[in-house]
Parts: structure tokens; sequence; C-alpha cells
């Protein structure tokens, strides 16, 4: 299943792996966030940046196979979108194609646009793949706790991704019942019937299992705070990576501002 | 509907962060006074119910199909802070494992897909407590649950016009029409799929669902 | 005989649906028995474990480890009890498996190491030495229902209570999980349907029927007795079958 795949990977020995999630996690975040703000149409800003997370991958040893196919899973909407701008955003037209009473321009404007949104989302959706590639998720959590996110938060997070893969499971075993039924086919009426019931039970099942899990935490003296995990301290590598990762994300934003003016 | 990474100009995605993320302080302070610590447990394996709902397709036209949002279906059976809190931690999840929106965005997608829908249907929460739901109920929790869906897609265009990423020959007007036909068939799915839920839960769970103290148990015992 | 440690006197549940799940159930438990509480599905056995626990309000006498259930005692006396629920997954609710033995010390109030020394023992004591870092989710049944017997013998309660603790369990699971119980000293009151493993680790049954104690006596005494058992929707062991009809055919 998908789960076992990403924690499979997140699980390698690469000296990425074994680096500090929470200087992993500032890390990723410098780099998106250097990514995103990127001037408009600025191409070159983009090129250190691309290397920069080929160089993780590399190191990482991150399979490129699998990194492909998981940008390839970006939104459809962003496909359209970007595909859009070539035909409408005006400017000179590089071709024409007549189609019946209309024409069909394709502008230098749309083209550069539409590349530059494109690469600046594959290349954050890729930095952001990259840091859930080589830290597994109970670590980030942990990472996420220790810079100071709300720990109601990380620990709502936390009971999700337990118990998001029972729920999944659920929701193919509920399927499968109802496909040995209806055969997944029939009328509309009935096919929206029966997935509206499934998703019910579904609602009813989760809400008695909350108080069931609940029940077991008061049942071993669950008061309302959840006791603290220890964490290994950052190591001197650790924050060098972070740091030096943060400055060079700056170092490329000044830049960009600056010489593009 | 998940607004990608690198579409928001920084003004509109601080400003949603800034927005949103004062929504989830308060639903926090809110949840923890009226759930309590029940809310734990609770909020968290909801948020896994609505990964799991959101796997079950629905068939909207021949062809196309689409999947629950759920914040408006959480916000009228647990009302808007749980529901908030909820939304907002699927769509960290969905932004950092799924790379399904934008890191930079999450503020933005979190007020369209969750504090919207959440709102309304925390208003809507109102119709459903009362003793017997008739036509009126169902319209307007019909209604309410397209009305997220078609608002979420404004909302959507609305932020990627101020930052002035939308191809420059289309202009506001027709962006929105565009996206709002496009999701009419999901939003009335919302809103069916949702006043049908409803019904079954209650159906149920009326009591342990509705009472404001939540479920009938821990109170006390022997 | 000495103080009880677990008395339940006199206790009634009806849940709010209308359904009488326990109609005046009275027993007591000494210290470092091993009660096994038998009985046809739907006779409430799994609510008299959460009656136990405070769980659901329930009317009658309940006293643990020297505390007589109330609102007041209700945290000490879950402290003194080490409940099982019968879904590991309901059980195990944290990201990792260290992480969820530990929780229960470590909401005691125990010092980290001491939490760290709890946790150690409680997964040798189950043979998971090594599996702190593992997640829930990625472990068989068996080792699912080991790390949640793990996460309550973390806390030493008193009394230990498992609801159906080797449902799902393969035959060899479940001779580790015997083998197990057997080598604890705890009190134990063990809820279910496998009666052989009843008669391997309980000294004294009790039969519990629509919310009533039917019969309360040694499990040599009561898991032979065949009319009474069937008589309650339950059948002979298979070991006291085969020894019983030896001439049966197969
Ligand atoms: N949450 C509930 N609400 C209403 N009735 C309930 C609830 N849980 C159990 N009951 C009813 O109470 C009675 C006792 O149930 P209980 O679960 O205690 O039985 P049990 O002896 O544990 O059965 P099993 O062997 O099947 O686990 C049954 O009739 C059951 O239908
Ligand atoms: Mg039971």
């Amino acid at each position: 299943m998908h789960h076992e795949m990403l924690d499979h990977f997140a699980a390698g020995v690469s000296p990425i792996h074994r680096l500090d999630p929470a200087a992993k996690t500032v890390a990723a975040l410098a780099v998106i966030l250097a990514t995103v703000l990127v001037g408009r149409d600025h191409f070159r800003p983009l090129i250190p940046l691309a290397a920069a997370l080929v160089i993780y991958q590399a190191i990482a040893r991150v399979p490129v196979g699998y990194t492909a196919r998981h940008l390839l899973l970006l939104s459809p909407l962003v496909l359209g979108i970007v595909g859009l701008f070539p035909l409408l955003e005006p400017g000179r037209a590089l071709w024409a194609i007549p189609l019946g009473p209309w024409r069909i321009e394709i502008t230098q404007a749309g083209l550069v646009r539409g590349g530059h949104l494109a690469a600046k989302c594959v290349l954050a959706s890729w930095a952001a793949f990259l840091l859930m590639a080589t830290t597994r998720f109970q670590d980030l959590l942990q990472a996420l706790a220790r810079l100071r996110v709300p720990r109601v938060l990380v620990i709502q997070l936390a009971f999700m991704y337990r118990y998001l893969w029972i729920l999944a499971d659920e929701v193919m075993r509920l399927r499968m019942a109802r496909a040995a039924r209806d055969g997944g086919g029939g009328p509309w009426k009935m096919r929206m019937r029966s997935r509206v019931d499934l998703v019910g039970v579904l609602f009813v099942r989760t809400y008695d299992r909350a108080e069931r899990v609940y029940w077991a935490m008061l049942a071993r003296g669950f008061d309302g705070t959840m006791p603290a995990t220890a964490t290994a301290p950052a190591r001197p590598v650790d924050w060098a990576f972070a740091a030096m990762t943060v400055a060079a994300a700056l170092l490329l934003i000044s830049a960009d501002r600056c010489l593009y003016g | 509907m998940h607004i990608a990474p690198g579409f928001l100009s920084p003004p509109v995605w601080a400003t949603m962060a800034a927005v949103s993320g004062a929504t989830v302080a308060a639903s926090l302070a809110l949840a923890r006074r009226r759930v309590g610590e029940r809310q734990v447990p609770l909020m968290g394996v909801m948020g896994a119910f609505i990964f799991a709902a959101q796997m079950v397709n629905f068939p909207v036209l021949p062809g196309t199909s689409g999947h629950l949002g759920g914040g408006f279906l959480l916000g009228i059976l647990l009302g808007a802070p749980v529901s908030v809190i909820v939304m907002a931690s699927i769509l960290a999840v969905q932004a950092l494992v799924f790379q399904d929106g934008g890191v930079e965005a999450l503020g933005a997608n979190l007020f369209v897909m969750g504090i919207v829908p959440s709102l309304l249907g925390a208003a809507v929460r109102r119709l459903w407590l009362r003793p017997k739901q008739g036509i009126v109920t169902y319209a307007v929790t019909f209604f309410g649950g397209a009305v997220a869906v078609l608002l979420g897609a404004t909302g959507v265009i609305l932020m990627l016009f101020l930052s002035q990423s939308l191809p420059g020959s289309v202009s506001l007007l027709q962006a929105i029409t565009v996206m709002d036909v496009i999701h009419m068939g999901i939003g009335a799915v919302e809103g069916a799929v949702t006043v049908a839920v409803v019904k079954f839960v209650l159906a149920t769970r009326r009591e342990a669902i509705l009472s404001p103290a939540g479920p009938a148990c821990e109170k006390g015992s022997a | 005989m000495a103080e009880p440690i677990l008395e339940v006197v006199d206790v009634r549940y009806r849940y709010p649906t209308g359904t009488d799940a326990l109609c005046g159930v009275t027993f007591s438990v000494a210290a470092g028995e091993r009660v096994a509480l038998v009985g046809p599905n739907g006779a409430g056995k799994s609510t008299l474990l959460l009656a136990i626990a405070g769980f659901v309000p329930a009317t009658g006498r309940i006293r643990l480890g020297g505390h007589t259930l109330n609102r007041a005692t209700v945290r000490d006396v879950r402290r003194h009890l080490g409940l099982v629920f019968q879904d590991p997954d309901d059980q195990l609710f944290m990201p990792r498996v260290g992480e969820d033995v530990a929780f229960g010390p470590a909401t005691m109030g125990l010092a980290p190491e001491e939490v760290h020394a709890r946790v150690h023992e409680a997964l040798a004591a189950v043979e998971l030495e090594g599996y702190e870092t593992r997640a829930p989710y990625h472990l068989s049944v068996g080792e699912k229902r080991r790390a949640a017997l793990a996460t309550v013998l973390a806390m030493r309660p008193q009394v230990l209570a498992l609801d159906e603790p080797s449902a799902n369990l393969d035959p060899r699971g479940r001779r580790r999980l015997i083998g197990l119980l057997r080598a604890l000293s705890t009190t134990l009151l063990i809820v279910g349907h496998d009666l052989d493993l009843i008669m391997d680790v309980c000294d004294r049954t009790i039969l519990m029927d629509a919310g009533c104690v039917i019969a309360d006596g040694p499990t040599s005494a009561i898991l032979t007795h065949r009319e009474l058992l069937e008589s309650h929707g339950l059948e002979l062991p298979l070991a006291v079958a085969a020894r019983q009809t030896p001439e049966s055919p197969r």
C-alpha cells in the first residue's frame, strides 16, 4: 500500500536520513519559500534550487522513478491552468492555429508565464516530497512539536495518521461488501444510495471508535495532557545543515530581487 | 481544488495564512472549552474519517464523479471549532505528505476548503438540533452544501486573480463563471450527500452527537 | 480469607437504549486469583468490565484495591486496573509502540528513567524487545495484542482485565499468550469464548448469561459441566470433550 512505500524510503540509512527531522523541516520550508518567492517569470534563480534538490535526492538515494511518479500525480487543475496560459495570455503570437471560425494563438508571454508557474510548482512539490521521503512521519511530528507548533495540533496529526490506514482499510472492506451486493453498477439512484450509506456507516463507526480510544486513554490515566516524548538532541551538523540552507535561500531571494531589479 | 505551490503572490498567501492561523487558534480555544479532553481522540480519528470518506466517489454526471469535501458535514455534526481543526490537519497532511496543495498556500486552502464550509455547516447545525426536521432543513442543508462549494471555487479564483496568476485575457468575471459552472455538479453532490449522511448518522446516534456535552458517558460511576 | 482485591456487589446497568446489560452481579476476587468470565454473546461480560473501570454509570458497589468506585476515586481505581480492550487498534493509539507503552507510566508522573525501565520490562514480558520504534499499523494481530498487553503491564496494575485476549490469534500466537498469562503473578480477570485457554490459565470461572451470574466455581468443575454449558450457549472445551467421550467419532 501507499503508506508502506512512503515509510519504506523514509526509513533509509543515508546521511540525510540521519539528519535531525526538525533541521530537515526547516531546510525544506526554506527551499519551498525561496521557490515561491522567486519573482514573476524569473527562470534563472530556479536553476540553483533544482540543482540543490537533485543533489539532496542523490545523497539520500531516493529512486528517481519514485519521485517522478509522485510529481506526475500533481493536480490536474494545475496542469489545466498551466496549459491555458499559452492560449489565453495576450502577447506576441508565436504560432496561430486556425480552427474553424476561430484562431488559436500561442503567445510567447503565455509560454513564459505558464512554464514559470509550472516550474515553481514542480520544484516546491519536489522539496516537500523529498522531506517526506527522507523523514518518517512520526519523526516529523516530533520535529513540529520542537518547532513550536501547538501540541494539540501535533497530537491531532498523530492520531489522524495512526487511524488513517485503519479507516482506509475499513472503506475498502465496506466497498467490497457493497460490490458483492450490487456489483458496483445499477441505476444512478441506487449507486448514490449505497455510497451515502457507506459514508454514514463509516462516520458512526469512527465516532464509536473515538469513544473507545478515549476510554482506552482514560484507563491508562489520561487527564487531558499528553506526555511529552523524549527526542534526540540536534547535533552541530544538524544546525549547520539547517542554517546553511536558510542562508542560501535568503541569498538566492536577495539576489533575485537585486539582479532583476 | 487545492491551490498548488507558486500560484499565490506573497501578500495573498501571507494574509490568508494569518487569517486562517487566527481562526485555528480561536477554534482550539473554543474546542477545549466545549469538548474538553475528549477532543483529543475525537478530532484525530475524525480527521482519518474525512480522509477515508474522500476515497468514496459519488457519480455526478455520466463519466464524472466527485467526493465529499467534508468541512460542511463536520460543521453540522461536530460544530465549527472541531471541524476547523480537523480540516486544518487534513490539509496540512495533504500538503506535506501527498503534495496536494502548496505548503505556503495552506492558509488559503484551509480558508476555502475548511473554514468557510465549517462555518456554513455550523450555521445549518441549528436546524438539525431541533427535535423534528422537515423539507426546510433538507433544502437549506442542500443549498448550504452547494453554496459552500461554489464559495470555495469563487474564493480560489479571486485569490488567483489578486495574485495575477490568471491569464491576462481572461476577466475575473469570466473565470469565476467558468469555475462555478464546473463546480455546480460537485456542489449539488456535496449538498445532497450531506443531507443523506446527516440523516443516516442522526438516525442511529442522535443523542450522543447532538447533545451539547457530547456522548453520554464518563459522567461518573457506581 | 484476606480482604478481596476486587469486590462487585449487586451491580446493575441498563443501556440508554433500554437493554438490561447487568442485572445484579455479585462476586469477589482475592489477590492472585485468575478468574475467567464466560457466557454467550450479549451476556454482559464486556459491560461488566466497563462498569468496573467506571466507564458506564452502573449502580451497586464496586471496590478495587481498597477504593470504592465513585466519581472521586475513579482515577485511582483505573490506575489499579489494567484494562485491555477487545480491539488492540483502540488500545494502541500512539505513533510508536514504545511511546504507547510509555503512555501509562508517563501519565502516572514517573521519572523518565523509570518510564524507560518500565517500557523495557513490559516489552520484554510480552517478548517484543526492540519494538519500541515500530509503528502499530505495521504489526501483526498477535504482535498488536501483545503490545496492547504491554501497555497495561507497564503500569503494574493490581488487577489485569482482558477482553477476549485470544480473538483472531493463530494457534502459535495463542500458545504464546497462554504461556505469557501463566507467567504473570497479578490477579487476572479474563473475558472470553476461548474455553481451552481458560482451562489452561484460570483456576476459577464465573458463568454469566443475560446480565446475571449463573455459576461461580473452580474452572475444572464448571467447564466440565456439559448441561450447564450447553444450556447457556457454550460448548465443552475441546480438551474436556476429548477426554469425556474418547470413543466419539472425529
Ligand atoms: N453501547 C451499547 N448500547 C446499547 N446496548 C448495548 C451497548 N453495548 C452493549 N449493549 C447490549 O448490552 C448487552 C450486553 O453486551 P456486552 O457487550 O456486555 O456482551 P458480551 O457478554 O461482552 O458479549 P460478547 O461475547 O458478544 O462480547 C447486549 O445485549 C448488547 O446488545
Ligand atoms: Mg464483549
